[in-house]
């Protein structure tokens, strides 16, 4: 009998270590709620990008670095609100979709003016029309299209860290990838 | 379909890599985050707490702010109905103005009552035809006349009263249309009161006969003592 009982708590102990390398950060959350600060840390190295790609699809470009400080502030602050720590990619997503929509209630319309305009026509200065361009798509494409080719994350790694389904992901890309095509003036082949 | 897109595998798409590629430079630039100590946390959250401490007593300053006004409106409301109504509230002169009519009524009527009975002693002393005292029926007179004197002042001042009472109030009611349930109750008094005055008038008459007939005949016996004595005079100056 205390074999097995043994037995059983090593593959509850294999489960466990299992998980937890399939979804770190569950243990980086414990680890936090413990008071580890530096596990923080790599929660937002890890998901740092993921907030980045939120904000962008949404408020702009010279906003978005104060906004992903300010969003992983309130991950931490309320961290212990968190029920299910596999999920703290949605949960930080979901915060930053908030705060987008906050940062848009509480400023003025204005029109975005970068200092490139002032150097002549760069390399960013194209990329943020494209963005722009991205920016004009439907909500579920958008967001989708700039975790993809701004912060360079595939398909099922955006499909884990944002909680949505693998194929909700890959129809986003590609007819959101469609439709930009169309706008950016490049009607290639079909994706 | 390029797998491309999806997981970067498979046939390289032109178009996705030089979006990529541009797309790259606004790519997050990862900056050291510091999470707050717990001293700062302590007191983002204690600030946190008296924001909303404040917040909850703006709410319920709010709420009995709103109660007070509604209660001051309810008051207001209830004081403009009473007073465009006339009912329930009555000046208090008028209450004792109307009770003191109603005593008066109370004590009039006993006070005429009386009235027939000395008419009717007079009557029966004009039955019996009796005038055996000259000064006994002087003086029955000079009593039946203060009585009547009495009697008629006070109905005067009685009518008086009811003329000066009443008609502003009948007035006022028709005038405005509402009351119309005591200007009705004073229409019956009205009724009352006019009865009253015919009984009075009707007594005033009967004295007034009464009295004519005394003096007719006081005037009649004084007229047979003068003849008497002045055929009492002229015998003696025939004799």
């Amino acid at each position: 009998m205390f074999e097995v009982e043994t037995s059983s708590l090593l593959f509850m102990e294999r489960e466990r270590q299992e998980a937890e390398a399939q979804a770190p950060e569950i243990a980086l959350v414990e680890a936090v709620r413990a008071g580890d600060r530096e596990a923080f840390a790599r929660l937002y190295e890890i998901y740092s990008p993921l907030v980045h790609g939120v904000l962008l699809a949404r408020v702009p470009y010279d906003e978005v670095g104060d906004l992903v400080q300010d969003v992983f502030l309130v991950a931490f602050r309320k961290l212990n609100s968190l029920r299910d720590a596999a999920r703290f990619g949605p949960w930080v997503a979901m915060i930053a979709r908030n705060r987008a929509t906050d940062f848009h209630r509480r400023t003025h319309a204005t029109e975005e003016l970068h200092e490139e305009l002032s150097r002549g026509i760069g390399r960013e200065t194209e990329a943020r029309e494209a963005l722009e361009v991205i920016r004009g798509l439907p909500e579920a494409y958008r967001e989708t299209l700039v975790l993809r080719l701004v912060e360079g994350m595939t398909g099922p790694e955006i499909a884990e860290r944002t909680g949505l389904q693998p194929a909700s992901v890959r129809v986003n890309l590609h007819r959101g990838m469609k439709i930009l095509r169309e706008r950016l003036g490049t009607k290639g082949r079909e994706v | 379909m390029s797998d491309y897109l999806w997981d970067k595998t498979g046939a390289r798409d032109a178009e996705v890599e030089r979006l990529e590629s541009l797309l790259g430079e606004l790519r997050h630039r990862p900056r050291p985050f510091a999470p707050p100590d717990e001293a700062t946390a302590a007191r983002a959250r204690a600030g946190a707490q008296v924001l909303s401490a404040r917040r909850h007593f703006r709410t319920q300053w709010l709420a009995a702010a709103a109660m007070l006004l509604l209660a001051l409106v309810a008051l207001a409301f209830a004081l403009l109905r009473t007073g465009a109504t006339g009912g329930g509230v009555q000046p208090a002169s008028q209450a004792r103005r109307e009770d003191s009519l109603r005593a008066g009524q109370q004590n009039v009527a006993p006070t005429l009552a009386p009235t027939p009975q000395v008419a009717a002693t007079i009557t029966h002393e004009k039955d019996k035809n009796d005038v055996r005292d000259a000064a006994a029926v002087s003086v029955a007179r000079g009593d039946l006349n203060e009585r009547q004197a009495a009697l008629r002042e006070r109905r005067a001042a009685f009518v008086a009263k009811r003329e000066q009472a009443q008609p502003p109030r009948i007035a006022a009611a028709n005038a405005d249309g509402r009351d119309v349930k005591s200007a009705a109750q004073s229409s019956s008094h009205d009724d009352i009161s006019l009865k009253m005055r015919l009984a009075a008038k009707e007594q005033l008459v009967y004295a007034l006969r009464l009295t004519s007939s005394k003096l007719s005949e006081v005037r009649a016996k004084t007229q047979a003592l003068g003849d008497a004595k002045q055929s009492f005079v002229e015998g003696d100056r025939i004799r």
